[in-house]
């Protein structure tokens, strides 16, 4: 498959999603995904359990785990100090619209919008940039 | 050792001193609401009609503190009084492991002897907190041996590595109905760690909240006695004896500073 037919691809995949798609000339370029979760910890209660189990649930660790960059998942909360974090990072963590929010780079792409309700929703929208 | 599971009825075989152990747990030093680098009224208890959902969501999903926190040794305090330490730094490491970050041993000494003068005593949980917001706690791999308070003897930079571990934000709980709270807490996967004064005792919790025996609610701590206390130091403590009053902290924030 060629460049320009996989952006399009992914272009309408995004639309599905409803999603914002930025460009980051800085990118990784391995091909393994760096994912970001920022959040109002205090407010995790108020989610739906299906939303809140997102944060630690198995089948979510598992997949990072083995599809991030070493190091790359990290949740933080939306008041934490931005200013420590390596150069890689910051442009995910930058301008959550809303909250949970959940960025996701892939050589160099980053997808950024509100957390998916659910556990398999998460799962399925890392799958989708990352591969099963 | 088999499931251990600690309530009303059995607690008077679990004191320290039929274990051999000390205790080392203080009432609090600071007001609720007066501590420094802590927040006060941070979260609202889950409503208890929603507890069954959520049990069930993370049971389905094994989204508890329990399966992210078994990965990381149990710890043994051994003969020093230092389980208000011990359960501050169990706190710091599974929240680090649930933001994300490696998992590091961080040494409960560092935190507990600058608070004590390095004697072998209890402490307060609320001093252990501002200590680990103000210094942080070091690696365990600088300590010339385990249970060590002799700091003349670590490692040279031992005190440069606790400011790469330091809470940033921590939240005090203690403000009563601190069993919700806890059990809150486990329901969202954030660590704690919590005092009891029947035991002079804390340890880090909330890994788990189940219904145990007769519909009763029980939550799932682990204590810093060795791995063959409990299963591997887990063990559960049934509302009523598991209810915390000296003091329920939970570290949000530790420093992501070698990501």
């Amino acid at each position: 498959m060629d460049n320009r037919r996989q952006a399009a691809m992914l272009a309408a995949a995004l639309m599905v999603a409803g999603a914002t798609l930025l460009l980051h000339p800085g990118g990784i370029g391995t091909g393994k995904l760096r994912v970001l979760i920022v959040e109002e910890t205090a407010q995790r209660g108020q989610l739906p359990p299906d939303q809140a189990a997102v944060f630690t649930a198995k089948a979510i660790r598992d997949y990072v785990g083995t599809h991030c960059v070493e190091g790359g998942f990290l949740t933080l909360d939306k008041d934490a100090d931005l200013s420590k974090l390596p150069a890689a990072w910051k442009p995910l963590a930058a301008n959550p619209k809303s909250l949970p929010w959940m960025a996701i780079e892939v050589n160099g792409r980053i997808h950024a919008g509100p957390l998916p309700g659910t556990v398999e929703k998460t799962l399925a929208l890392l799958q989708r940039y990352g591969g099963a | 050792m088999a499931e251990l599971v600690i309530d009303d009825s059995n607690y008077g075989d679990f004191l320290p001193h039929k274990h051999d152990r000390l205790a080392g747990c203080l009432p609090r030093v600071t007001r609720y609401g007066d501590c420094a680098h802590a927040v006060p009224d941070r979260l609202q208890p889950i409503p208890r009609d929603q507890w069954d959902a959520r049990i069930k969501a993370n049971d389905e999903h094994g989204a508890w503190l329990y399966d992210l926190a078994k990965g990381i040794p149990c710890q043994d305090q051994d003969g020093l009084g230092y389980c208000h330490a011990y359960g501050t730094v169990m706190a710091m490491m599974v929240e680090r492991v649930v933001q994300g970050l490696p998992l590091v041993l961080l040494s409960a000494e560092s935190i507990g002897g600058p608070i004590t003068g390095w004697q072998n005593q209890g402490a307060a949980l609320d001093q252990d907190l501002q200590q680990a917001a103000k210094r942080g706690a070091c690696r365990q791999q600088f300590m010339d041996g385990r249970n060590s308070i002799s700091p003349s003897r670590w490692k040279a930079g031992w005190e440069t590595d606790c400011a790469n571990h330091i809470v940033t934000e921590w939240w005090d709980l203690d403000s009563g109905n601190t069993f919700d709270l806890a059990a809150t807490c486990a329901l969202i996967g954030v660590p704690v760690n919590q005092g009891f004064g029947w035991w002079g005792h804390a340890v880090a919790g909330a890994f788990k909240l189940r219904r145990g025996k007769g519909g009763r609610y029980e939550l799932m701590s682990r204590n810093s006695w060795g791995k063959d206390y409990g299963e591997d130091g887990f063990f559960w403590l049934a509302e009523g004896k598991g209810t915390p009053d000296l003091g329920l902290f939970a570290p949000r924030q530790v420093t992501a500073s070698e990501v």
